[in-house]
């Protein structure tokens, strides 16, 4: 394996990372809230995915990511009105939020592993095994489409967020709660769609990885080094979120090869540590004012 | 969470001890009237409620919330297990050793303090991720994926502790022993202060607590706890894996803690004996443990927030207003 491939492939991954790191950032953005679920929701776009291949194995790719995104987003709005919603109204503190998101991150996997299964799931499509060469490496092509997906999810937030209205308001609700609603925002509104949008991407997240490695119940664990990513990059962020991302998928690239592959993980949050303690605010960021 | 349910000051410790005898008193007699497989039983949940007890000093008093409290227990076990196995060292000095230990790397971690709110719960989790992967990944120190099994004998001052009847005596006497020393400790000055940087830190800030040194002492303590904890794992067991040591047995550990009662140690040690015993009886969907608790986490969250010694709690207080009845107003 060259240099320039696993770097390719470091980004690639680092791009998974960033999307389910942007969810995380937008929750905790318009809610206050650390959704360890976050992870889970990838998982389950990905499952998502697969039954809707299972069901119409002749269905585009595009079409599939595009079901799953809308089928995750559904049950990201449900657990934001019958979760989280009532515990913020009761004033519940942050450990307790902490701990119901941890909950219900459980109880998503452990309930995809009852409706899909333990072993793992494979997707039964051609993009799965396409090849393309760049330079002369071999790269899967999936990372294209990943990377294709990020700059294009970064393009459409970038004007979701200073264009449209309703991502104005978000911003307004993110920034000044009782404000933005005295604006005639409504922030609960404003929360749901959060959810409703973080959920999605974390969906396309675990559909675009899907062809790559095996969909299993726990490929949540993944969103672990997401979280470690979006805090790299500055907790909150959506830029710091892929900053934060596309780094660790490099660095845990080179330093498992540097040191040994089983290392991988314990290099992505030995550097998490680090960076924290030389930047505790994280690389991009002012930081999260509380 | 909501406003704590107000005792009168001079009535609280009393009642503690009351409850502390109460339910140290079932941990005790239980198992030996039930006898068999629930002196085994009764070990495990005193060994786990000794580091559950640690941890609901740091998450439900002081307000820390670490999601790596495995690893503590972790790093007690194994360093209890080699002081024992590879150089010899007596059960007592090496549950001390391990112990010690476990409060250094809690120390150390600890330092990350400064990164407070989010920051810290994502250091102590990837910090327990990090013990784990050690733990499975050093196979010269610790064996690997495949453990550590042929653990010594329990033994104690000469005397063999080995049989069920015995590990469980002296995992009594831990828990004990922990829970006499946290219940004082909560009850003084400095418990005070814990209590007071959990419920309000920039207030604890301003009528002078020197924060982040209490925050270190408290993340130290809990982590002393679990270390000593650890080493009694193996003993019990008869075999160490770095599978006890996963994120999720920190959850767990977390999820016995906060349906037992947020704050409460007599709650701490009720949440761990529920989730040690309920699964025994449904080791047929031994595959579906992790989501029992998950359900149980968010039921116990929505219908008792303040776990089951809220809710007893609550009863108490309920029965006794109506009984006396002039009740005297609390502001």
């Amino acid at each position: 394996m060259s240099f320039v491939a696993q770097i390719f492939s470091g980004i690639a991954i680092g791009c998974i990372y960033g999307l389910v790191a942007i969810g995380f950032s937008m929750i905790y953005r318009a809610m206050g809230l650390v959704n360890f679920a976050q992870a889970e929701f990838m998982m389950i776009g990905a499952f998502f995915g697969y039954s809707v291949l299972t069901a119409f194995p002749e269905m585009p790719f595009l079409a599939v990511l595009a079901i799953a995104c809308a089928g995750t987003a559904v049950l990201g709005v449900v657990l934001e009105r019958i979760a989280f919603r009532p515990a913020i109204r009761r004033g519940a503190s942050d450990i307790y939020l902490v701990l119901l998101t941890l909950g219900i991150g459980m109880v998503l996997s452990n309930g995809a592993r009852l409706i899909w299964g333990a072993n793992p799931v494979v997707y039964q499509i051609p993009l799965a095994h396409d090849i393309t060469r760049l330079a002369g490496y071999p790269l899967p092509t999936m990372y294209f489409y990943i990377l294709a997906f990020m700059v294009l999810l970064l393009v459409i937030l970038q004007w979701f967020f200073t264009k449209s209205w309703t991502g104005l308001a978000l911003r307004a609700v993110a920034e000044d709660r009782k404000t933005a609603q005295l604006m005639g925002v409504d922030a609960g509104f404003a929360s749901s769609f959060s959810f409703a949008i973080a959920s999605a991407i974390g969906a396309a997240a675990g559909v675009l990885y899907a062809p790559i490695i095996y969909v299993s119940f726990d490929m949540g664990a993944v969103g672990i080094k997401a979280f470690a990513a979006a805090v790299m990059g500055g907790f909150g962020s959506i830029a710091g979120a892929v900053v934060g991302g596309v780094g660790l998928g490099v660095v845990e690239m080179v330093g498992g090869q540097l040191l040994a592959p089983e290392y991988q993980d314990s290099v992505a949050f030995a550097v998490m540590i680090l960076v924290l303690l030389l930047r505790p605010n994280g690389l991009i960021g002012k930081g999260i004012a509380k | 969470m909501s406003t704590p349910t107000p005792i009168p000051p001079d009535e609280r410790p009393r009642q503690q001890w009351l409850v502390a005898a109460l339910v140290l008193g079932c941990i005790w007699i239980l198992p030996f009237v039930l006898g068999g497989f629930w002196l085994y039983l009764g070990a495990i949940i005193a060994c786990y409620a000794v580091a559950s007890l640690g941890l609901q000093l740091m998450v439900g008093l002081a307000g820390q919330l670490s999601l790596g409290h495995i690893a503590f227990v972790g790093i007690g076990a194994y360093t209890g297990v080699l002081l024992e196995k590879e150089l010899g060292v007596p059960f007592i000095v090496a549950s001390i050793g391990a112990a010690l230990l476990a409060g250094f790397f809690g120390l150390l971690m600890a330092q990350l303090i400064r990164l407070s709110g989010v920051y810290f719960k994502i250091a102590t989790f990837g910090f327990g991720i990090i013990c784990y992967q050690l733990l499975h990944n050093l196979k010269g120190l610790t064996g690997g994926s495949f453990g550590i099994s042929g653990i010594p004998p329990l033994e104690i001052l000469g005397v063999d502790f080995s049989t069920p009847a015995g590990v469980f005596t002296v995992s009594a006497v831990f828990l004990t022993v922990t829970y006499v020393l946290f219940l004082r400790m909560t009850n003084s000055r400095v418990g005070r202060a814990f209590q007071a940087l959990g419920q309000n830190e920039p207030a604890a800030r301003s009528i002078g607590i020197p924060v982040e040194r209490y925050k270190m002492a408290v993340i130290t303590v809990g982590c002393i706890a679990a270390g000593w904890a650890g080493a009694l794992i193996p003993h019990i067991y008869q075999y160490l894996s770095p599978e006890n040591f996963t994120w999720h047995e920190s959850l767990v550990l977390l999820i016995m803690i906060t349906i037992g009662g947020h704050g409460s140690l007599a709650g701490a040690v009720i949440g761990t004996a529920l989730l040690i015993i309920i699964p025994e009886y449904m080791r047929d969907l031994a595959e579906y443990k992790m989501l029992v608790y998950g359900l149980l986490l968010i039921v116990s969250m929505t219908l008792l927030p303040k776990g089951i010694a809220g809710g007893v709690d609550a009863i108490v207080g309920r029965l006794r207003a109506r009984s006396s009845k002039p009740v005297q107003e609390v502001a």
